[in-house]
């Protein structure tokens, strides 16, 4: 038995958080496309870029989203696939300039700098408020060919983000014996959200569930690991959605205050233009 | 004496007095030339008698590089041949601890270490070419002089390399009188950075395997000491105060 | 195209089910005794699962041996032919990685693992023909080979898709209703309500899970049952046999 088991048992952590307590992220925003997400010591850099392009030819309705991890890991790119892409976050029709023929092509790079825990919630979290930001470069079509404008030329284009999936990584712990584990009737698995990685190392098993502030749920994977109880399952999913409003809000306040930022050096660049 | 020094700035090193190597001063075996070779606070200092003098770089890094008679904590990670392999770091290669390493051992009378358990060594061998080695023997007395295995019932954990390296060597330092005023605890202090502490009994547990009930509340108190430890890594002298009060608040 | 009507007004499905029937389900085990130490035969409607177990035996590497439990290894292999549309797949492909991890990590679950220190237990899973449920019918299959191959388990894990056409929760999927449908898959250990596999990739409202979750329990413990039949029918026949 370690430390962390024993005090996860007693309702506590090593850390001080409580046990349904997030940790609080810091949001570091660079240049247009770029962002920095952390949150305890987990870092990551996300970087959107986008290109003109032809859309592939069995969906001439839609531009093209790729996104990109640096470690490779399977289990991360799968949930944010299904949370972004398959949940039609992103309006990827909107993305379309000429049925068939052109195209935006939208590359997110996620870039791992330092983990301590929970990569995918703050992978998509990273992700969303860096979409809500980016800015497309405005175009005009002249004689069949695309003409770009730089940014400051002429006002960018937004993306249109249908909505805002958020995600939550649970993590269970036995703190019986297997045999009590299937057998019981009572509930008496641990469940805590937002582990870090001592604590991903030590746990029974884990959930990931994507929702969003509409009270959808986008995707849920609990792949294996020790059975948890359904009664259980929905209660989490509810606490779940509390604090995906919650988020959401977050995420809209912190977008907000960068556009007001960026809107204020527009206007300053109109009033020297005009002198 | 401290300053600053830069690899390729010259040492101030005295004429005709032995001359101590420590981490951060290289000899370059072909020219005899003794240089710095890392950036960082330089300490150099001679004895009362003119004899003898220590040199080294203060450097904040975070790998580290086992040295010949370094104190270690480390965690038994498997068995290779006629030793145990123990991680010093996260990410570095094992090094060996052999089974004769221990006091007293013999072919047939050798420790018993399960992995995950965690020792308290010193380097024997530092060759980086080959295997290093650490044994839990002091070499002056063949004993076992506070090295062996740290039991279950303590907590590890990880700081930066030279706050290890003040809290073992610097004997002025207050860090460990303020914590005296909160707790009593035993500590085994690795140069690789990792940290072992127990204040109390730590974790212990009876005959039936059942943790017992006041074992608790020293375990609060050994996490709380060591997060008070983690933290005056970044922090001035004239803070310490407030962080043991914040590290203990929530304790009685 | 027209939309299809996936659940009429009258309450009938599009291959004439109602919303809580299962496909007709159709169960072997020791269908490969030859080759393999257990071996199973799934028929979920459509959907044709071959899966046989090898172990516990030796490993052939070091590394897959672990000294306090045993090592289990699933292995998925898609036929061209199993699609309506013949396609070449790869072993690599992440959704079947992400399958086989699942598998994996679910009968780790049930095996009584610590009895078969240093063993490694193989099990290769075939899917024939898919129609909808391919998770399920493979953990259902799984389980029947384990049984078959004499491996002390905690008990059975079933599992079984359930999907929601607009308010009216469906049970058990064919590939038709799977594509126009959002759709859960839950596995469940013996006769609990404890869930020891949760896969949804489409969007549900959170106010229907409930629903989804206890119809999809009911379903599998309705399959356990079918299985335990099976099983008993089978052992009945050895006995006879022996006598």
């Amino acid at each position: 038995m370690s430390y962390h088991k024993e005090f996860i048992k007693n309702g506590e952590r090593l850390n001080g958080r409580k046990l349904s307590e997030l940790r609080v992220p810091e949001v570091d925003i660079g240049q247009n496309g770029e962002l920095t997400i952390s949150a305890g010591d987990t870092k990551i850099f996300i970087k959107i870029s986008s290109e003109i392009s032809k859309p592939y030819d069995d969906k001439p309705n839609e531009g093209i989203l790729i996104i990109n991890n640096d470690i490779d890991n399977d289990i991360l790119s799968r949930i944010v696939e299904k949370s972004i892409r398959k949940s039609n976050a992103l309006d990827l029709e909107s993305l379309v300039i000429s049925t068939g023929k052109i195209c935006w092509i939208i590359k997110i790079d996620l870039n791992i700098l330092n983990f301590d825990g929970n990569l995918i919630d703050y992978c998509i979290l990273g992700i969303m408020i860096n979409l809500l930001l980016y800015k497309l470069p405005n175009y005009d079509i002249v004689d069949n060919s695309i003409k770009l404008y730089n940014l400051d030329e002429k006002a960018p284009i937004s993306l249109s983000i249908l909505h805002i999936p958020i995600c939550f990584t649970i993590s269970f712990y036995n703190p019986s014996t297997i045999e009590m584990n299937l057998k019981s009737d009572e509930v008496f698995e641990i469940s805590l959200f937002d582990a870090d990685k001592q604590e991903e190392d030590l746990r029974d098993s884990y959930m990931v569930i994507t929702l969003n502030s509409n009270k959808e749920i986008i995707q849920l994977s609990k792949l294996g690991g020790i059975p948890i109880n359904s009664v259980e399952v929905l209660k989490l999913c509810e606490i779940c959605y509390d604090k995906a409003k919650e988020m959401t809000q977050w995420i809209k306040d912190v977008v907000k205050k960068e556009e007001e930022k960026t809107s204020d050096r527009v206007k300053m660049l109109a009033a020297v233009d005009q002198r | 004496m401290t300053s600053k020094i830069y690899p390729g700035e010259t040492l101030p090193l005295q004429k005709d007095v032995n001359i101590t190597l420590g981490p951060g001063a290289y000899k370059n075996p072909i020219t005899q030339e003794i240089i710095p070779v890392s950036a960082g606070l330089l300490h150099c200092k001679t004895n009362k008698k003119q004899t003898n003098q220590l040199v080294y770089v203060e450097t904040k890094s975070k790998r580290y590089i086992p040295k010949l008679n370094d104190f270690v904590v480390g965690v038994v990670n498997g068995t290779l041949g006629e030793s145990y392999k123990v991680s010093l770091q996260e990410g570095s290669n094992n090094v060996l601890l052999s089974f004769m390493g221990f006091p007293n051992a013999t072919k047939k009378n050798r420790p018993n270490l399960k992995n995950g358990q965690a020792v308290y060594a010193r380097v024997s061998q530092d060759v980086s070419e080959i295997d290093i080695e650490i044994e839990c023997i002091d070499p002056t007395t063949g004993k076992e002089g506070g090295f062996g295995v740290l039991d279950e019932s303590g907590f590890i954990f990880e700081v930066s390399l030279n706050f290890a390296n003040e809290l073992l060597f610097n004997s002025s330092s207050i860090y460990f009188e303020k914590l005296s005023e909160k707790c009593k605890f035993e500590i085994a202090i690795g140069l690789n950075g990792k940290i072992w502490i127990k204040c109390g009994e730590g974790m212990k547990y009876d005959d039936n395997n059942e943790l017992l009930p006041s074992s608790l509340n020293d375990m609060k108190y050994t996490v709380a000491a060591a997060n008070y430890l983690k933290n005056c890594q970044f922090i001035s002298k004239s803070q310490i105060d407030q962080s043991l009060k914040d590290s203990f608040k929530h304790l009685s | 195209m027209p939309r299809l009507e996936l659940y009429s007004p009258e309450g009938l499905r599009i291959d004439g089910r109602r919303w809580n029937e299962l496909r007709r389900f159709e169960c072997k085990i020791n269908t490969h005794p030859n080759s393999s130490d257990g071996s199973s035969y799934v028929e979920q409607g459509n959907s044709k699962v071959i899966c046989t177990v090898q172990g516990p035996m030796e490993p052939k590497l070091r590394s897959q041996m672990n000294h306090d439990e045993a090592n289990i290894e699933v292995n998925i292999s898609i036929a061209n032919f199993a699609t309506f549309q013949r396609k070449k797949r790869s072993k690599n492909e992440r959704r079947i990685v992400e399958l086989k991890n699942t598998l994996e990590n679910t009968v780790k679950q049930c095996i009584i693992t610590t009895l078969y220190p240093r063993t490694l237990i193989s099990i290769n899973i075939q899917v024939l023909s898919q129609d909808g449920g391919l998770l399920s019918s493979m953990t259902n299959a799984m389980t029947l080979s384990l049984i078959d191959a004499g491996i002390s388990m905690y008990d059975y894990v079933s599992s079984i898709s359930v999907g929601l056409f607009d308010q009216f929760p469906l049970l058990d999927l064919n590939t038709l209703e799977e594509n126009e449908l959002s759709y859960l898959t839950v596995g469940v250990i013996g006769k609990s309500d404890k869930l020891v596999m949760l896969m949804l990739e489409n969007k549900v409202p959170l106010d229907k899970l409930e629903e989804l979750i206890s119809l999809a329990i009911a379903g599998s413990h309705r399959l356990r049952d079918l299985m335990d039949n099976e099983v008993k029918r089978h052992g009945k026949l050895r006995l006879k046999n022996l006598n």
